[in-house]
């Protein structure tokens, strides 16, 4: 599945004023490239992320994922969209507080109707390739926050999503937790042949990255293939 | 449920104490139920009770047996239409009498034929033979009386035959009668009573359309014309509609103050797919499974409460009675639940990524 960006604008009214978050941008990214996305704070970063991740609606221009338009769906083909095809990962792990972490991922296959014993090793299975199998029966709050946000790079992947879509994932971790977290997830997008795309102020894990896009006011300013190799 | 189930049990405490408080209202909703019942039947049994289906009075007697003065012979219209399975005379009058230790004792004497439909069958002692017997409501016994007392009234002496139960009126024991005399109107040559009693399975208009220049009452509206009868249900009745606005407006808002917190999760809830369809049902089977338990809760509370109660209080309780309360509770908690379910429809995934909590 491929991920493509045409003319994409998001105008966001203040009042009398308005002002584009994204102005016209088109962006294509393959299955398999992993692509980070930088730029100064207020530039649309996450808004562009949020429009990707069928979490918002563009003003104006396409959302073609394999080829249909997120822009023209309902409510609820966008709800279905972002459970089968769409792993989110947020700037904090935003774990459910009351759900052991094993749960965590079964609330997803159960919103799934997924719930069967096959995804129930995928869970454990995803939670022992984090690292966390020793962590299945521990509330959100008994753990770090490497591990959390390690179980919420799993929470995403669960339902085996086409596009994996992380919202600067390191904000809240030192940064060798955040390039272990990074990782991961490049791994998971090149093994997978998946779309990636991270949204980060960290300098320090663009390496992780296949090609690296600046936005600045909005606008696609920079395109470039990752200069550091690893 | 998954979701809802799962933070009960996490959020003991917070669930815990809301639940103490639905318990204690549903506990004195029940309670004051069965006070208001108890109230009723202590007041007005004899008419709850009454072997027949419909009262017919005098068109001026407004609901009020008392009140209302029928020729006697008119019974026979009465008994004359067809569907009508029975019909019998009815006057009542309030009389006091003096017991055998000198304890004024009062006693409602309800008049009726000898073969009359309505005369209560004796659970102690025996039935009327003559016209000098009365069968009297066995609450009387606590002011002293016993079966084969004698008991006057002004020139006529009276027999206690047997006890009935379940006759009360105006609050007094009921006595039966078939003096005739006690149904004479003073002031009258024409032989009156106070109303006729009708068994049928004709409905209340098609009996009052035969009867022209009479009121037809179901017993439910003659119970309004006892004295005090109404007075003391509104009350009780509206201490009732009180707690269930309460109790759906506790709810509302600690579900509402929930709801506000929960905000965030909610939000990543749907971002990772979930519809607002399925978080609402989370919220309502909350909202369901805590009441439903409170409520039962609650029940078996009352039940344990009613065993203690003094003997003389007016409390009663009936499997049917809780059942309908129980029923109310829960439609009012849904119904408070109802500011969340919007409050959740609301959410906008996109506050998953604005914040929310950590």
């Amino acid at each position: 599945m491929s991920l493509i960006l045409e003319n994409v604008t998001k105008i966001f009214k203040d009042g009398p004023k308005e002002f584009k978050a994204v102005d016209n941008v088109s962006l294509e990214v393959k299955p398999g490239e992993f692509v980070g996305v930088i730029g100064p704070s207020g530039s649309g970063k996450s808004t562009l992320l949020s429009i990707t991740g069928a979490l918002l609606a563009p003003s104006s221009g396409k959302v073609l994922l394999d080829g249909k338009d997120a822009a023209k769906m309902t409510g609820n083909e966008l709800t279905a969209l972002r459970l089968e095809k769409i792993g989110f990962i947020f700037q904090a792990a935003h774990l459910i507080p009351y759900l052991k972490i094993r749960d965590q991922l079964k609330v997803i296959n159960i919103i799934a109707k997924q719930n069967d014993k096959d995804q129930e090793k995928r869970a454990e299975e995803l939670l022992d390739h984090f690292g966390l199998s020793h962590r299945l029966n521990n509330f959100p709050n008994e753990l770090s926050g490497g591990e959390r946000q390690r179980v919420a790079i799993a929470r995403a992947l669960i339902n085996d999503p086409k596009i994996i879509l992380a919202d600067e994932p390191t904000a809240s971790l030192d940064s060798k937790r955040g390039r272990d977290v990074v990782e991961r997830l490049s791994q998971e997008v090149k093994g997978r042949n998946k779309v990636g795309i991270m949204v980060t102020h960290d300098e320090r894990v663009l390496d992780l990255c296949d090609r690296i896009i600046t936005i600045k006011d909005g606008k696609l300013v920079q395109s470039e293939d990752a200069l550091i190799s690893h | 449920m998954f979701l809802a189930v799962k933070e009960l049990v996490y959020s003991k405490t917070r669930y815990l104490l809301i639940g103490f408080i639905i318990v204690l209202v549903a506990s004195l909703i029940f309670i004051i139920s069965g006070l208001a019942k108890g109230l009723s039947a202590n007041n007005a049994s004899s008419l709850e009770d009454l072997p027949a289906d419909y009262i017919v009075m005098d068109k001026g007697a407004d609901t009020e047996l008392a009140k209302s003065t029928v020729p006697k012979s008119d019974i026979e219209k009465l008994q004359a239409i067809k569907g009508v399975k029975d019909a019998a005379p009815l006057s009542v009058r309030m009389a006091n009498t003096t017991a055998k230790d000198g304890k004024a004792v009062n006693i409602a004497i309800f008049m009726t034929d000898k073969d009359s439909m309505l005369i209560p069958k004796p659970i102690k002692g025996d039935a009327i033979k003559n016209k000098h017997d009365i069968i009297l409501d066995e609450t009387a016994k606590d002011d002293g009386v016993k079966v084969g007392d004698n008991l006057d009234f002004n020139d006529i002496k009276l027999h206690v035959s047997g006890f009935s139960e379940n006759q009360r009126y105006s609050h007094t024991p009921v006595a039966y009668i078939t003096n005739e005399q006690f149904g004479k109107q003073a002031n009258s040559d024409e032989e009156t009573v106070n109303a006729f009693a009708v068994k049928t399975n004709l409905d209340k208009d098609e009996i009052q359309s035969k009867m022209d220049g009479y009121s037809v009452f179901t017993k439910k509206e003659a119970l309004k014309g006892i004295p005090s009868y109404s007075e003391e249900q509104a009350s009780l009745q509206m201490m009732i509609v009180f707690l269930l606005v309460i109790a759906a407006f506790v709810l509302a808002v600690f579900f509402y103050v929930m709801t506000l917190q929960k905000r965030g999760q909610f939000g990543i809830l749907k971002a990772l797919g979930a519809k607002t369809s399925y978080l609402i049902k989370s919220l309502l089977g909350q909202v369901a499974t805590i009441s439903v338990l409170c409520i039962a809760i609650g029940a078996g509370l009352t039940y344990l409460i009613g065993q203690f109660l003094p003997a003389g209080m007016p409390f009663v309780i009936s499997g049917e009675m809780m059942l309908q309360s129980s029923a109310l509770i829960l439609v009012m908690a849904l119904l408070g639940s109802l500011v969340s379910m919007f409050q959740v429809a609301r959410i906008d995934p996109l506050e998953a990524i604005e914040g929310g909590e950590k």
